[in-house]
């Protein structure tokens, strides 16, 4: 399929052929309160067409959780919160409310019976104070003192009032599956690779006739960002940023850590309903609203915290780097607790948003932000889908991840760095890139730098090409041909990963 | 702080209780905000805690908290 957006426009493509190159962690500690609570703090948010040979007709998508996991951080390293709620949530009409919504629980069980490992020590038997006790290279190995477990629910219809059904391992029925300790180092879990992948299920998923596939556990956080001279006012000198030639000048500072994912690989036509193909997608964490500290814990495992009463949302990521470099300080804890539809209560921040001026600011280039206020280029790229590409029919405007799952996905190798517009600039066939869903390969913040920056405008040229809006046009773009040029120096297309689901690269270990 | 009656949070619990309303699915008002007693004192605010901690929900929406402008806290009351 081409989308009639690319049909439509050679003039994008002459203006595009300017850009040889393009530039926040996606969301990481992005809001002051979810820096509080990293085991619900989302990262990144992806979803695609499954690009595994034989598996194109599938949709991956991916949540990763706990930002900035450094390998070594035992001895109880990064297991998800068993008093949270995980969810990935699927808009299948455009009316920026979830139809089917995929939630995930985590409960962590001590061994022997919740009393854990014992050593006789003299004429005493004591508990141990590590996750393991040995080698683990099995599921549900007998030298671990701690096992993660989770399960499963759909949920169809709203997230909380609609019907819940269990997911279930397509192999067993079991309804609870294995979550992988972390790596906590080559002596422990020799093998880490091939211990992590006999935890991939193949799963029966309520409502859908053909199986699944699903993994959770720790991965290599596949972001890629030159994170801290960004946010110290972007500490890099204008030629490097502009220059194509050097899109990974620059070391990517996550390029040690781990974080953790949750991934699942659903029948596309399991996610869409109708003759609707786009489907949005985000991920939210929960707390429960009420929780107590107890001050005297009992024996056991994570006992100081007693949580009760409504979940209550914390988390909530779907576009990459919205909460992080769009809203408002005061409004982004605000905005983790929020729901699409209620969108329109942020819509100031991306019809006229701040980025480009803390640009100009950072960079000592005074009036080089874009000009068409409001900006209907990021509204559409960001709000609505672009039509004709990833836009619902009936889309109601609100923040949330669009694909076109009718567009087919593209070989790795293949893939262009730069998504849409990096394909139309070199005239090619994916059109499966961001922000027609995300890959781990997109470049997403090289990509936002040239949107904010004017690139879009660019390409919408004068006669409004793309469907931007007729203000959106170069003469809007002070930075003109230099817009497409911007890049933070970090080149995501290097992220090691692997060829199939789940495609995040196995941790790095605790020791090498 | 000197500890209290230890039936009085019983009594706070089931005043604030009150004051929510309840039920649901019986036809009758469900809570939407934590009520401003429960920010009366520091026992109260923890003695709400308490009834919600005790009852989780999976299809609750949680309660607002424009009644609650400052939470109540102690420096000096001991732990319950």
């Amino acid at each position: 399929m081409t989308p009639s957006f690319l049909r439509a426009s050679p003039l994008v493509a002459a203006a595009l052929l300017a850009m040889c190159g393009a530039a926040g962690a996606s969301s990481h500690r992005e809001a002051p309160f979810i820096s509080t609570v990293p085991k619900v703090d989302a990262t990144d948010f992806y979803m695609f067409r499954s690009y595994e040979p034989g598996r194109s007709d599938f949709v991956t998508l991916i949540a990763n959780y706990e930002p900035l996991q450094d390998a070594y951080g035992g001895p109880n390293f990064f297991a998800l919160d068993p008093n949270a709620l995980y969810e990935i949530h699927i808009d299948n009409n455009g009316d920026a409310r979830e139809d089917l919504t995929f939630q995930f629980r985590f409960k962590n069980t001590l061994a022997a019976a919740g009393k854990g490992v014992e050593l006789p020590v003299g004429d005493q038997s004591v508990a141990i104070p590590l996750v393991q006790k040995g080698t683990v290279t099995d599921v549900k190995d007998g030298n671990l003192n701690l096992a993660e477990t989770f399960s499963v629910n759909v949920v169809r219809g709203d997230r909380r009032k609609g019907q819940s059904s269990a997911v279930t391992n397509a192999a067993t029925g079991a309804t609870s599956f294995d979550k992988p300790v972390d790596n906590i180092g080559k002596k422990t879990i020799p093998d880490y690779a091939a211990y992590a992948a006999k935890h991939i299920y193949g799963i029966n998923i309520p409502g859908c006739a053909t199986p699944g596939r699903m993994f959770v556990g720790q991965r290599q956080d596949p972001f890629a960002v030159n994170l801290g001279v960004i946010f110290d006012l972007v500490n890099a000198p204008v030629s490097v940023i502009t220059d194509p030639a050097l899109i990974g000048a620059a070391p990517n500072i996550l390029d040690d850590k781990n974080i953790t994912t949750l991934a699942l690989e659903v029948p596309a036509a399991c996610l869409t309903a109708g003759s609707e193909t786009v489907i949005g997608g985000w991920t939210t964490a929960s707390l429960r609203q009420a929780r107590l500290l107890d001050p005297t814990p009992k024996p056991g495992h994570q006992t100081t915290e007693k949580a009760g009463g409504a979940w209550t949302q914390v988390s909530r990521l779907g576009m990459p780097l919205v909460n992080e470099v769009v809203i408002g300080l005061k409004d982004k804890d605000r905005f983790n607790g929020s729901k699409p539809k209620d969108d329109a209560q942020f819509a100031t921040y991306v019809t006229h948003p701040t980025l480009p001026k803390l640009l100009e600011i950072a960079l000592a280039l005074p009036n080089t932000a874009p000009t068409n206020y409001p900006r209907t280029d990021l509204v559409t790229t960001f709000l609505t889908g672009i039509n004709g590409l990833n836009q619902p029919k009936n889309v109601v405007a609100s923040e949330m991840l669009r694909l076109n799952t009718a567009i087919a996905p593209v070989a790795f190798a293949q893939q262009n760095r730069l998504g849409i517009v990096g394909n139309i600039l070199a005239s090619g066939n994916d059109n499966a890139g961001y922000p027609n869903g995300r890959r781990p390969k997109d470049d997403v913040v090289d990509i936002s730098l040239v949107a904010v920056m004017g690139g879009l405008c660019m390409a919408n040229g004068d006669n409004n090409a793309l469907g931007f809006g007729t203000a959106c046009k170069p003469s809007a773009v002070p930075l003109a041909d230099t817009a497409f040029k911007l890049h933070d120096a970090v080149d995501q297309a290097t992220v090691p990963l692997l060829t199939g689901f789940p495609y995040l690269n196995t941790p790095f270990g605790g020791t090498p | 702080m000197k500890l209290r009656n230890p039936l009085i949070p019983c009594v706070v619990v089931a005043a604030l209780l009150a004051a929510c309303g309840g039920g649901g699915d019986d036809g009758s008002v469900e809570d939407t905000a934590v009520p401003a007693a429960a920010a009366d004192t520091p026992a109260a605010y923890t003695d709400f805690a308490v009834a919600q901690a005790a009852t989780p929900s999976e299809s609750a929406e949680p309660l607002s908290l424009d009644n609650l402008a400052m939470p109540p806290t102690s420096e000096t009351a001991y732990r319950r």
